[in-house]
């Protein structure tokens, strides 16, 4: 398919120009900013854990790793063992990413956003959720088994983070996705001290 | 196998989604915030382990090994699964012990000794992807593995990440391995080239050569007493310029070689061993290798050719070719080789430069030594399109390319339409997946392969290509398609369905949504021009179950074999079974066995024409009736969302006889990582290429041999028996298995494939056995 090289150049310029205030997390703490196992609970297996990778933000505005002084990202995903029509998600994400400030830090969740402005799924609905110092969250329905998701993006200081959880509709709730983000921004800030 | 991307073009990728956001909302279409484009990441891209993939456990399944090798101590008892992975011919390849995964195969037969078969397969053994080679010297009863030497730096260090196997014998029988090289921590990477006089038991290092002032070249590469060559083996390499991994430089991605003889005219050439920069050539920065003296006794029987897509500022990725005479020790200056046409225009690049390319394959006539290369193309205004250049002066010059038909992809399910069930598991958003699972299935890398007998025959080559034209965002129907030109390449008949099952096209009665359709039938739910889409445009209908991953070779009889993965026996796995329920949205297409379809060429005549039609009587062999001269012609080169050429066709009237190969239906749910990885091609080989001092493979050289990926050995990972118990190790894993079987159209015998061809619920859900765990110090 065509692509789109030279319409981009503008953009390129305003992206390199943006900047941010001073960190308050330090980057040997990243992978210390996601959900652990203790936190979901014993019924979730980790399946991965690691930095974040290429894949983990191909085909989003969040693509770009150097964007807006990131200096790095770290994510956990966690699959529940037993049944799978049991309450709750059957899987849940977590991500954290790191800025060399609190601006870079808000223009990624800016990029959240406008990611989660519009969805892939069915009944794309916002939701307002508070969490971190800025929030963002939405939860939609893939088609076929009626999969829900919802998704929960939030800064705080110089960190963005994100919690997504999936699972069929009606076993998993947005009090599930909350109480996951607010455990991880209770990790965020205590890394922060 | 898989690679990185490069800086600039990720952050090219999210600017192409804010505009594309930014587009959307001018209009007041509410579009999805994602890149209004095919993913432009290398294919193969890292699919790694991360935190090294320790080794905590110290068992999991190892059904298929055969003979009498040495086996560890195991007191724990088979579970049912592994049992019935036992219970067939398929013998398993790989003889390590490690419980990682190995996929993406590559296979050749030495055409001297046919009993001698070598094998090519990522292998993930180490902890992280690396290149694995497979041996064996009893027709594939039993093999002797190992991993290729990487490639060595000036510096002293080693490029020990590989993956992208290709094997190759000529017909000296010297065989040759290419693969990509990298590092994991910065942008360096290349293309390199073993070799084996062995058989494919001990492989040559390739060594780099980089030009640092030295006068001494033999200093170049290692220091005094470094026996070998310099730059041996070294087709392409670029040092990063930074040390970060960035992309900050040309990324090297998806090679392939093959042999063949020079032709008339023709004669050996040699080259300086110091690497160029290809970028640096095509920019005019630098100067190409030099011709040097050859080395005494090193001229092959053959010329290597080998191909590879170059990610970059100047392309997508562009294909380039480079030669060697002299069984790959020094390698010509890489060509650029795509082309330009007017079917690449709407790439807008230079000159309509057909840059936006992946997935070449080169294949030469072993008579007259024409070399054709095949692969795919985006500089589409939607579907991508699958192109041949040919080269009769040994890789010189090439002819501006053919196309030979649309590749329907752009319908594939992704993350972007719908799919974030498998994003939720760790898959690329845009990268296409099947119903009901998460592997990755861009269909990327298709087959080209000339035919091996000469006269009549020397300007036919053959094609074989899967895409969705007969699915839909929500429901995938891959299909496998032949195409053959009789006329050295320039125009092409097809497409024929090889694969025989039911296959229904999408209509606007089966798959249009009464709401939110947008684009209607094969389309159905895509928004206009995307790849994007909602997958509630279209209805829930099973169209038929997946082929994919074909590989094709032709023996000398003229024997076309067809392999593939096929999910068509898989008729019964229910909704939300499978060991990711949330994905499991369809009955069946789910378990994937390994498939082989034959169809026999004894006569020929030359098709050459601009216009499209129905296929004369003397080149229709192997062509299904409903199958046309041109389908692009037909179609035009941007179809609309209808009916195509390749749909509708009659499974009663399809030439390839197909017949199972694979014993047992695995689940690729449980090949890598939570089922997001099963390598991106299969392989196979057909019978012998020049009569040979030994019995051919079997013993009427129409046999033919296949190696694929297999995930009988995976397991769900159950907690808690490690740290981390859902990610390799040990229960996620596939292997590479390999069976023979016979070609001759007028034969049964399929390889022995046993089963009794439904969703065994032993492979649906596969629990990690209970006695797999770490035991503790001097307990086993």
């Amino acid at each position: 398919m065509r692509r789109l090289a030279l319409l981009l150049a503008p953009l390129v310029l305003v992206a390199a120009g943006c900047g941010g205030g001073g960190a308050t997390i330090d980057k040997q703490r990243l992978s210390s900013l996601v959900l652990t196992r203790q936190a979901v609970g014993n019924r979730y297996a980790p399946f991965y854990s690691g930095a974040q990778t290429q894949l983990d933000t191909q085909g989003t505005p969040r693509a770009d790793p150097s964007r807006f002084g990131r200096e790095g990202g770290w994510i956990t995903r966690f699959h529940r063992v037993g049944p799978p029509k049991a309450p709750g998600p059957l899987v849940v994400e977590s991500r954290a990413d790191l800025f060399d400030g609190s601006g870079g830090a808000g223009k990624d969740l800016g990029l959240y956003r406008e990611m989660y402005s519009s969805s892939p799924g069915d009944e794309h609905k916002a939701l307002s959720v508070s969490v971190g110092d800025e929030s963002v969250a939405d939860t939609f329905v893939q088609p076929g088994q009626r999969v829900r998701f919802y998704r929960i993006a939030w800064r705080y200081e110089n960190a963005t983070a994100a919690v997504t959880a999936e699972g069929f509709d009606g076993k998993v709730t947005q009090r599930d996705a909350v109480r996951l983000a607010q455990s991880q921004q209770r990790r965020i800030e205590r890394a922060a001290r | 196998m898989n690679r990185r991307r490069l800086g600039f073009l990720t952050l090219f990728v999210t600017l192409a989604g804010l505009l594309v956001f930014w587009a959307s909302a001018a209009s007041g279409v509410p579009e999805p915030p994602f890149a209004d484009d095919e993913d432009t990441t290398p294919t193969s891209g890292v699919y790694d382990f991360s935190r090294g993939g320790g080794t905590n456990l110290t068992e999991c399944p190892q059904a298929g090994l055969q003979g009498n090798n040495p086996q560890p101590l195991d007191k724990r008892s088979l579970d049912a699964t592994e049992r019935k992975s036992n219970g067939g011919s398929d013998t398993r390849v790989n003889q390590d012990y490690s419980c990682m995964p190995q996929d993406e195969t590559a296979l050749d037969v030495n055409p001297q000794a046919t009993r001698n078969i070598i094998g090519g397969a990522n292998d993930y053994r180490l902890g992280w992807g690396t290149s694995g080679f497979y041996a064996s010297t009893d027709n594939g009863k039993t093999w002797y593995d190992g991993i290729t030497p990487f490639p060595s730096l000036p510096s002293g260090d080693n490029l020990d990440g590989g993956g992208d196997p290709a094997i190759v014998f000529d017909r000296s029988g010297v065989a040759y391995y290419a693969q990509i090289n990298f590092n994991r921590t910065d942008d360096t990477s290349g293309v390199w080239v073993n070799r084996s006089t062995n058989g494919g038991f001990t492989w040559t290092r390739p060594c780099v050569a980089i030009q640092q002032g030295a006068a001494d070249q033999q200093g170049a590469c290692g220091g005094a007493g470094d026996v070998r060559q310099p730059g041996d083996g070294t087709v392409s390499f670029q040092q990063d310029n930074d040390t970060v991994l960035n992309g900050s430089v040309p990324s090297h991605d998806k090679e392939w070689i093959t042999a063949g003889p020079r032709p008339a005219g023709v004669d050996p050439q040699c080259f300086s061993p110091f690497a160029v920069s290809t970028i640096a050539l095509a920019a005019g920065t630098a100067t190409p290798k030099t011709t040097v003296p050859c080395t005494p006794g090193t001229i092959g029987s053959d010329r290597l050719y080998v191909t590879f897509s170059l990610f970059s500022g100047a392309g997508s990725a562009q294909i380039f070719l480079s030669y060697s005479d002299d069984q790959g020790r020094t390698w010509s200056t890489p060509k650029f080789i795509a082309g330009a046409a007017a079917f690449c225009a709407p790439g807008g690049r230079p000159g309509n430069a057909c840059d936006d390319s992946q997935g070449s394959q080169p294949t030469v006539n072993p008579n007259t030594g024409q070399l054709w290369v095949g692969f795919l193309n985006g500089d589409t205004e939607d579907e991508d399109q699958y192109l041949v250049v040919t080269s009769v002066d040994g890789g010189q010059t090439f002819s501006p390319p053919s196309r030979v038909d649309t590749i329907y992809d752009v319908n594939e399910p992704r993350g972007v339409n719908g799919r974030s069930d498998c994003t939720a598991r760790g898959q690329g958003s845009t990268r296409a997946v099947p119903t009901n699972s998460c592997f990755r299935f861009d269909p990327i890398m298709h087959s080209i392969v000339a035919d091996k007998r000469g006269g009549a025959f020397a300007n036919d080559v053959y094609v074989a290509i899967y895409d969705n034209r007969n699915g839909t965002i929500r429901d995938s129907n891959n299909d496998v398609f032949f195409y053959k030109s009789t006329d050295g390449g320039t125009t092409w008949i097809g497409p024929t369905r090889v694969n025989n099952d039911r296959s229904d096209a999408p209509t606007a009665a089966n798959a249009n949504a009464a709401t939110n359709a947008r684009q209607g039938a094969r389309d159905c739910g895509r928004n206009n021009g995307t790849i994007a889409g909602t997958q509630s445009g279209c209805l829930e209908n099973n169209f038929g179950a997946d082929q994919f991953f074909p590989w094709l070779t032709i023996d000398t009889k003229g024997n076309l074999n067809v392999s593939f993965m096929d999910r068509r026996l898989d008729t019964d796995s229910p909704v939300g079974a499978g060991a990711w329920p949330t994905s499991k949205t369809e009955v069946g297409n789910y378990l994937v066995w390994y498939w082989g379809a034959s169809c026999r060429i004894s006569s020929t005549t030359e098709v050459s024409q601009t216009t499209t039609g129905s296929v004369p009587a003397g080149a229709s062999q192997c062509v299904a009736p409903e199958a046309v001269v041109n389908p692009t012609v037909a179609t035009g080169f941007n179809p609309a969302p209808g009916a195509v050429p390749g749909q509708g066709q009659n499974p009663a009237t399809l030439p390839f006889r197909n017949f199972q190969v694979s014993d047992v239906g695995t689940n690729y749910d449980y090949s890598f990582r939570a089922g997001i990885f099963a390598g991106d091609y299969s392989g196979n080989t057909s019978g012998p290429i020049v009569a040979g001092p030994d019995t051919p493979v079997g013993d009427n050289g129409f046999k033919a041999g296949a190696f694929w990926t297999d995930a009988r050995n995976g397991r769900g990972s159950g907690a808690p028996t490690s740290i981390e118990p859902g990610r390799n190790p040990i229960c996620e894993q596939s292997d590479v298995f390999f069976d023979t079987y016979n070609i001759d159209s007028q034969s049964n015998n399929n390889g022995g494939a046993k089963g009794n061809g439904h969703a065994d619920e032993d492979f649906l859900v596969a629990p990690c056995p209970p006695g797999i765990q770490d035991k503790g110090a001097g307990k086993h």
